[in-house]
Parts: structure tokens; sequence; C-alpha cells
């Protein structure tokens, strides 16, 4: 299956360079192409059955060639400086946003603005060359006051939007310890600002300090617009957070990613596991805001396979990739297949098995049932979220020893302890923030 | 009179200040009124001024979807096939979902015949009512400009050349398409020349969480093409549209006067604080807006209110007119103290120079009475032939008879003063009384070649204060000696009549000295008052005798005028009138006074 789609994206990367760049420089012209992976599962299924069926459809960046190549960022900052901020923790933060700044350089565009109860645009939009005059402007920011979050992501989303460029990495860094009380402060409407802003091609990236932040609402709003979003417990871990988002925003190789798929001969698509999509009919489309140099994301779509005679190939689904390759500012196309064959042998389904598809599938089926158990939780069916997570367990620990994946083993692991965590009351606010925050990692592939 | 100065001074300081905290009061109040018209006038004018940016915020998405929707109907060719408006959503960031309905009102997009994705679904459901009744598609409203002058001008000028510009840049042929959907346009709607576009407006409805706007128009097949707004981004782009709060040290210049201290927030459907901006902290808790502007449609329920905190100019103003009602009170009550106090001294010297005349007269009356008696008797003891020590002794005896008068004089004088004036009524004959007084004063008139002439016909034995009446006649004749010299004669005459009962006692005294002017005959009875400078020169004279006459002529219910002779006033000297009510007597009665003397 693989080398049928790198032969197909070969012929696909020849169409777009030409003979000419093909014929001089091959190796580099395809070191520069985002790779596009589409493997099944279960490449030979048994025929006469209708079959689930989970394909994974993965894309990597290219490799940034150097340091020097990359591309410049527009980045706005956006701190809570709110009344909880207070002490520490607003120290922390300034010097996390100042460390982070000066991986920057002239390049570069970088824009810090502060809420509580208003919001105040500390750094407006500039490029990064007098950094002393921005640490300043950082450091006169002190907490007080109540959470405007949703006026805040504006201004900062405003800052960006003074550069906002196909050709740059536009992203809002939010950081945030309260719940929004301010202006719109529920999950639905800040998901809505979210998906508006994806649009524009700017992305938000949610940092939650400590325990009272809404975590719904703040990885509504990375989800919809395809930021990372990380969990905080302690002020000091700030620095390294932000300098892993800045490293993710610094190597990022591709932009406004659109992946379209359409299911053929009568496979009937279920769920896209893990990302935002629509599915309308037989097609399914979702979209991923950037790719980041040499790190693979990818969305695993669950179908339903038609029954089909034995020793025969089916093509299940054909992909379309679009997006914005940063590096050559061009926008560039991919496309792939997979196909599927039909046999009555056992052994020979076993042995086209993929593990490593089958792996991220199940990785992301049971990251499923961990957002089920939370709703379950939720809603107050103690046992129902208990019973879930010890379903996802057993599910989880059969497929670790059915692959032999020591990850899906530790992945068990986790669900078990979820489960023993869901009952502890007092303990349940920062259990539910590290879960939303790992499901949200799992579901987007989220470098840290 | 001693209550009467701090009255006075008291009212010298107050009406001042209880005038000056009037005006300055009303002054106040009136400043206060213009200062707070005319900030509540800057402050309307300023959040009309954010209502009128957020009206061209709306005017200009509209004219992005009426754009949008002819590229749409152009692009699809009428048809607005699901795929293009699915790709149209899919890149618009302002829109959550468009709706199409034909010109039955049948459901274009989203399709009823193909599957929708949840979003559309949701929004069908949502929007199942509002699309029911297609009617609400055909009322064009106004155009969200216009509340403001800034604004309309906005609407003719700039934002149609921004129409203009964004219709120019345009493809050709999109152009001439669009120059020939005027042409009919112009036709077929000519009698509305306000509404140059097909109709269109908002629609402002509530669902779910608040209030959601769609604008809506028809196309030139009469299919309603609708946009529902992304409402989370509106709200973005609206706050984007306001100013954000200062920050210390940096862009403060984004901060007019006018926020520096205050806040102004845009308040939601629900009442909940959408955004606040302004300067420093000035809210407190249950405060009260000083102004709030409710926004125009679609944003029609959501307002914008100001708050402010007390105003500072308010304040120095009532210190200022404070500060300076305290400086005039302490002024004034300075001077007025000063006043007082000097006041209180001459009067205290006045007292203490009264007092010691008193004394000195009480002091001088035992003597003086002495050497009258002794002189009378030594007078009784002297032979005829001795004409020059009895002149002599006549000489005495009148002038201490002169001092006795003017001690007497005094002294009543300060007893008037102290308990007032008393009479004692006796019973006697007021010719023998006035008899008595001419006998006295003859020899000293004599000597300064005066005569009187007395003419008597008061003859009824009546009641009467004879020490009153003598000392009334001592002054009158003393002031004749003194004033009249050259006149040679004085004239007393003595009447009696009877009036409703009671008995009148008229004296008329008269001399031919100089007179005394119209001007001067009132003053002339005022203490201490002395006439004109040639008359009294050379004069001794204490200007208490006539005042001290006629406070006993009133004492016994009379009156001492001073009348005005109808002849030419030169030489005709002065006539003064003393009218005495003397109640009858018996007649059984003797008079019991005699001379004494």
């Amino acid at each position: 299956m693989n080398t049928q789609s790198d032969k197909h994206m070969l012929r696909r990367t020849v169409r777009t360079f030409g003979f000419v760049l093909l014929s001089l420089l091959p190796v580099l012209a395809q070191a520069n192409q985002v790779n596009l992976n589409i493997n099944l599962a279960t490449p030979v299924m048994e025929a006469e059955q209708s079959h689930r069926a989970f394909i994974k459809i993965s894309l990597e960046g290219f490799k940034q060639q150097d340091k020097q190549a990359r591309i410049p960022a527009n980045v706005a900052i956006v701190l809570d400086k709110s009344g909880s901020m207070r002490g520490e923790k607003i120290q922390y933060a300034r010097e996390a946003a100042i460390m982070a700044i000066k991986r920057l350089d002239e390049r570069d565009i970088v824009s810090v603005v502060s809420y509580d109860s208003r919001v105040q645009v500390v750094v407006p939009a500039t490029q990064v060359r007098d950094q002393r005059a921005i640490y300043n402007a950082i450091r006169s920011v002190h907490a007080d006051g109540n959470t405007a979050l949703f006026a805040g992501v504006s201004k900062g989303a405003n800052e960006l939007r003074k550069f906002l460029s196909r050709n740059k990495v536009n992203r809002v860094i939010l950081l945030s310890d309260g719940l929004a009380n301010v202006g719109p402060q529920s999950a639905s409407e800040l998901g809505e600002l979210g998906a508006s802003l994806a649009k524009e091609g700017i992305s938000v990236t949610t940092i939650g300090l400590g325990l009272g932040y809404n975590e719904d609402l703040m990885t509504r709003l990375a989800g919809f617009s395809d930021g990372n979003h990380a969990f905080v417990e302690n002020a000091e871990d700030l620095a390294s957070v932000f300098q892993y988002e800045f490293g993710d925003v610094l190597s990022v190789v591709a932009q406004g990613v659109n992946i379209e798929i359409h299911c053929r001969n009568g496979v009937k698509p279920i769920r896209l596991l893990g990302r935002e999509s629509e599915i309308i009919g037989n097609r399914v489309t979702t979209r991923l805001n950037q790719l980041y140099s040499e790190q693979e994301k990818f969305v695993i779509l669950e179908v339903e396979v038609p029954e089909q005679q034995a020793e025969t190939e089916l093509q299940l689904v054909s992909v379309n990739v679009h997006y914005d390759n940063l590096l050559t500012q061009n926008q560039e196309q991919l496309a792939g297949q997979s196909i599927a064959r039909f046999s009555h042998s056992k052994q020979e389904v076993k042995a086209a098995r993929d593990d490593k598809a089958l792996e991220a599938a199940v990785e992301q089926v049971a990251n499923e049932y961990s957002r089920d158990a939370i709703e379950a939780r939720d809603s107050g069916d103690l046992k129902g979220a208990k019973k879930i997570l010890q379903d996802s367990a057993s599910y989880l620990g059969s497929q670790a020893k059915s692959l032999n994946s020591p990850r899906l083993q530790e992945q068990e692991e986790e669900a078990r302890q979820d489960a023993q965590a869901l009952e502890s009351d007092e303990n349940w606010n920062k259990q539910r923030k590290e879960l939303k925050a790992r499901q949200y990692k799992r579901a987007t592939q989220q470098a840290y | 009179m001693k209550r009467r100065t701090p009255l006075l001074l008291a009212i010298i300081i107050a009406l001042p200040l209880l005038l000056l905290t009037w005006f300055g009061v009303r002054l106040q109040l009136d400043q206060q009124q213009v200062v707070a018209h005319q900030l509540s006038n800057l402050v309307t004018g300023r959040l009309q001024s954010i209502d009128a940016q957020f009206q061209e915020h709306f005017f200009l998405l509209q004219q992005r979807f009426i754009r949008q929707a002819d590229a749409l109907q152009k692009e699809t060719a009428g048809q607005y096939r699901v795929e293009n408006v699915r790709r149209f959503i899919a890149q618009s960031t302002a829109v959550k979902q468009v709706f199409v309905l034909s010109a039955t009102g049948e459901r274009r997009f989203p399709p009823s015949d193909q599957p929708l994705n949840q979003q559309e679904k949701s929004f069908v459901e949502l929007t199942r009512n509002l699309l029911r009744e297609p009617e609400r598609f055909t009322m064009p409203v106004a155009d969200p400009v216009g509340a403001q002058n800034a604004a309309s001008q906005g609407y003719s000028g700039a934002n149609k050349g921004e129409l203009q510009s964004a219709r120019l840049s345009d493809a050709v042929s999109q152009k001439s398409r669009y120059s020939a959907d005027e042409s009919v346009q112009a036709l077929s709607e000519s009698a509305e020349l306000s509404a140059p576009e097909r109709p269109h407006g908002w629609i402002a409805w509530y669902a779910e969480a608040g209030l959601q706007q769609i604008f809506w128009l028809q196309d030139s097949d009469g299919n309603t093409v609708g946009f529902s707004l992304n409402s989370a981004r509106l709200l973005s782009d609206l706050i984007n549209l306001l100013p954000s709060s200062s920050v210390v040290g940096v862009n403060t210049d984004m901060a007019t006067e006018l926020e520096t201290n205050s806040e102004i927030r845009l308040v939601n459907d629900r009442g909940e604080i959408a955004y606040s901006w302004g300067g420093e902290r000035v809210v407190e808790k249950g405060q009260k807006p000083l102004e709030t502007v409710p926004l125009s449609h679609p944003l029609a329920s959501w307002h914008l209110a100001y708050y402010a905190a007390e105003l500072p100019v308010a304040i120095t103003g009532w210190l200022g007119l404070i500060v300076l009602l305290v400086l005039l009170a302490a002024g004034l009550s300075t001077l007025a103290y000063l006043l007082y106090r000097e006041h209180n001294r001459e009067l205290r010297e006045a007292e203490q120079r009264v007092n010691f005349v008193n004394q000195v007269s009480h002091e001088l009356k035992t003597p003086l009475t002495n050497v009258r008696l002794y002189t009378e008797m030594l007078e009784g003891e002297l032979t005829d032939d001795e004409p020059i020590a009895q002149r002599y002794l006549g000489v005495i005896g009148s002038e201490a008879g002169r001092l006795s008068r003017l001690i007497e004089n005094v002294l009543s004088f300060s007893r008037s003063k102290r308990e007032g004036v008393s009479v004692r009524y006796q019973q006697g004959i007021i010719d023998n009384c006035i008899g008595q007084v001419v006998e006295l004063f003859t020899p000293v008139l004599n000597a300064r070649n005066l005569t009187i002439r007395f003419t008597g016909k008061a003859s009824h034995l009546c009641h009467f204060d004879s020490e009153a009446l003598e000392q009334i006649l001592n002054n009158l004749l003393s002031n004749c000696e003194k004033y009249a010299a050259e006149g040679q004669f004085v004239d007393i005459s003595s009447w009696q009549n009877d009036r409703s009962g009671s008995l009148y006692s008229y004296i008329r005294i008269s001399d031919f000295g100089p007179g005394v002017s119209v001007d001067e005959s009132e003053k002339l009875f005022e203490p201490f008052y002395r006439g004109s400078d040639e008359l009294t020169e050379g004069v001794s004279g204490t200007g208490i005798g006539l005042g001290l006459a006629r406070d006993l002529a009133r004492a016994h219910q009379g009156e001492l005028v001073v009348e005005q002779s109808s002849l030419a006033e030169v030489a005709s000297g002065a006539s003064f009138l003393l009218t005495l009510v003397t109640p009858v007597a018996l007649l059984t009665e003797t008079p019991v006074r005699k001379p004494g003397y």
C-alpha cells in the first residue's frame, strides 16, 4: 500500500515541479513536500462480511532545510492578568513570554495583549527589533481585575491582522488561569470565534494555568482554530511550555491544510476520529491549520465496508489534500487512495495487518471513549463514566496484546488510573483538566 | 444702644455673606448644570459616534454581502449550487450560515433534497419558524446608517465610493453585469430613489445564546439570499473597532481626555458586559451610568453605558466658593470686631467723661448753695448806705444763680439720660411761677441792657411742676441773655384756655435778637447742638439747655417749639412757644408755693 501511494505522490510531485526540476534535483523537490500516507489498518479483509475499517490518513511536514530559512512568525501573546494571576504566576508568565520572544528575530512580528476586565495592548504588533523595549513593556504587566478573555483574544487577533499573511505563521498564544467572566464566556461562543479565526489562517494556542480555567472553552478555542492546548499546573513550567510552543511555531512548514475524503464503492463514512470534521453523504472534509517540520499529523477515518467477494480489490476512499507550502509559497495538492483486498484466508488477513495504523486507530478510539467518559461524569453518571473507562482499558489491553504495543499498554494503564481517579471529587477538577489536555494532545498529535 | 450695635455689626457681617453665598451657590449650581449638560452632550456624542462606527461596520458588511451574493448568483448561474455555497461558507469569516429561498418561498439552501452537515442541520432547526415566513424578507429595512450626519455623509460619500471602487475592481464582465442590473433597477424602482439596490435588510432575532443577525437580499431572480452572521466573530470585530484600555507608560495617546476618568461599557441584550474600556478603575458596584445610548438596529437591544468618577471640577468649584466665603466672613468679622471695640472704647470714655462732669457738678452744688445762702444773708444785713457793696453782692448772687442753674441743667440732663424725665405735679398758679423767674432774671438781663415785658394771663389755679417750668424758663431766658442782648426787650406772655376738658397753659417768650433760621429750628433741640458759628462766637454754653427744656415740656405732656414769624426774617428775633397741660385744681385750695428763696 505504502509504495503505491508513494508512487502516486511522486507522480504528483513530478507534475508540480516540472521535468527539468525533477531531473536535476529530484531529492530536493521531494524533500520540500509534505508527505501524504494513507494506511488501511486492515488492508486484507475477510470476504463476504461487512466490516468496520480504520483508515489512517497522515501528513508529515518536510524537514526545514536550515534554521535560517524558517518561516517568519506573526505571534500575539495574550496574557491573563486578572486578580488570580497575582504574585508568582504573573511573574512566571512574564518571564516565560520574554524567554519565548528571545527566540524570535527581526523577521518575526510579535504583539502582546493583556487583559483583566479590560484589554490592554501592551506591545502593538511590531517587528522583533528592539527587544529591550518589548521586555520592558511586558514587565509592566501587573495582575488585577476580572477576566475578559473573549475581548483579549479578539484584540490579540486584531494585532495579528496588521501583518496577517499566508506566508507567516499567524498565531495567538492565550494564557489564562481563570474563567472568562467579562464578555462571552461559553465554550461554544469561543469555539465560533476560533472557527472564524481559523478561516483567516489564525490559530489560537491555549495554555491553561492552574486549576481555575475552563478546559472545555480552552480546548474548543484551540480545537476549532487548530492551535495547541496545554495544561500547566505550576507556573514554573510555563517557560518550558512557551518554549515548546515557540518551537512549534518556528517549525511550521505548511499551512491551511484541507483534507477531503471521498468514500467510493458504497463505503460509508462513520466518523473521523480526533478532529472536527464535516461529513456530508460520502464526503468527509477536515482541516489542519498547519503542519510542522518532521511532525506527523494524522486523522483516523472509520468506515463501513460492504460485503465483497473473495479475491477482489476495492477502492475504499480517495483523498485530496490542499495546503500552502510556506517554503515555496505555493498552493500545493496531494492525492491518494486506499484499496482493500478481500480474502477467505484468515492468515492472510492477519499477516497483512498494518500494526502501526491499527495502533493509531486504537489510540484514537480509546481517546473517544475517554471523551465520552468525561461527558458521562459531567452529567453525573459516575458509574457509567467509570464503566466506559474500564471498557476502554480492557479494549486497549486486548489490542495491546495482539499488537504487542507498549504504547497501548501505557494508555491502558492510564485509562485504569483515570477510572480510579474519577471517583474522588476533590481531585476531579485537576483530573478533568489533565484528561482534557491529554485527549487534545492525542487527537491533534501535539508535539508537547 | 448697647444691644443695637452688635446687632448692626452682625447684619453687616451676615448680609454680604448671605448674598454672596446665595449668588455663589446659584452660580455654582448653574455652572454644574452647564458642565453636566456639556459633559452629557459630549458623552452622548461620543457614544453615538461609536454607534455610527458600528453602523458603518454593518454597512460595509452589507456591501460585502451584496457583492458576494451577486458573485454567488453569477458563479452558479442563479442555481446556488450546494458546493459553491458551502465553499463560500467555509471561506467566509463573518458568515456562519447562508440560506437561499426561492421566489415561491421554497428553501434552496440548505438543500432540502440532499444530506446536510451538522451545522446546516442545526441551522435549519433554529430558523424553521423564521424561514416559514418569507414575507419577512420582502420589506426593505433602512440601511444601518443615518443615525448620524457624519455617518449619512459616509453613506453618500465614502461608502458609496468604496462600493464603487469595489465594483470597479471586479472583473470587467462582472462590472457590466452590475451596471445592467442597475439599469433594470432604475426602471423597475424609479419611484424609490432612496433605495437604489434591490430589497434588502437586516433582521435581528433571538436564538440560542442571544441576538443573531441576518442580512437578506433579493437577487434579480427573486430569490432571497440570507447571511446569518457568526455572532462571536461579529462581537470580536466590534470589539476591535473599540479602543483598548491604556497601559501605563505605553500608548497613552490612545486614551483621550474624556476616557481617562471614565469607563464605557458595551452591554449586550442580556445585560451582560460584552466589552469595557477606559482609564483608571472608576466604577464602583451599583453605580449608575452617567449616560446610556441604545445601539441602532440590528443591535437594537444592546446599549452603550458611560460611567464616570465624581466630577473633580465641581468639587474645586465648591471648595473655591467655601474658601471665599470663609475668608470674607473672617475679614468682615475682624472688621466688625475692631469697629465694635473702638465704639465701646469711645462709649466708655464718653461715659467716664459724663460721670466726671456729674461728680464735679455734684461737688459744686453744695458749696454753691452755701455761697448763695450766705450772699442772701449778707444782703439782708447790709444797710442801704452801702450801695457799692450791695451791687457787688447782687452780682455775686446772680452769678451764683446762673452757676446753680447750669449745674441743675447738667444734673437733670444726666438724670434724664439715666432714668428719663419725671414730673411732680403740684398746685400752683403759672403766672406766679413765671413772675418768680422774671424777678430772678431781671437783674441779670438788666446788666445786658435787656428789659423783660411780662404779660401774665394764666392765673388759674392748676397742677403743674413748678420746678420743671422754672427750669424751662431759666433755659429760655438764659438763651435770651446770651444771644439776644442787642434786642433790648424780651417779651413774655402767658395765657390759658380750656380745650376738650383739660386746661392748656401757653407761655411765649420772644426776643428781638438775630432769630433762628428755619433750618436750625429743629436742630436747636438736639443735645450738644449749638447755633451757627457767628452767633455762638465768644458765648459760652453747653448745648443741652433747649433739649432739656423740650424734654421737660414733653414730660409735662406739652411741647416747646420755635415759632416762625410771618414777618420778614431780619431782626424779627426768636419766639419760643411753650405749651403745657395743666389740670385744673380745686378753687378752695390756695396756692401752696411761695417764692421761697
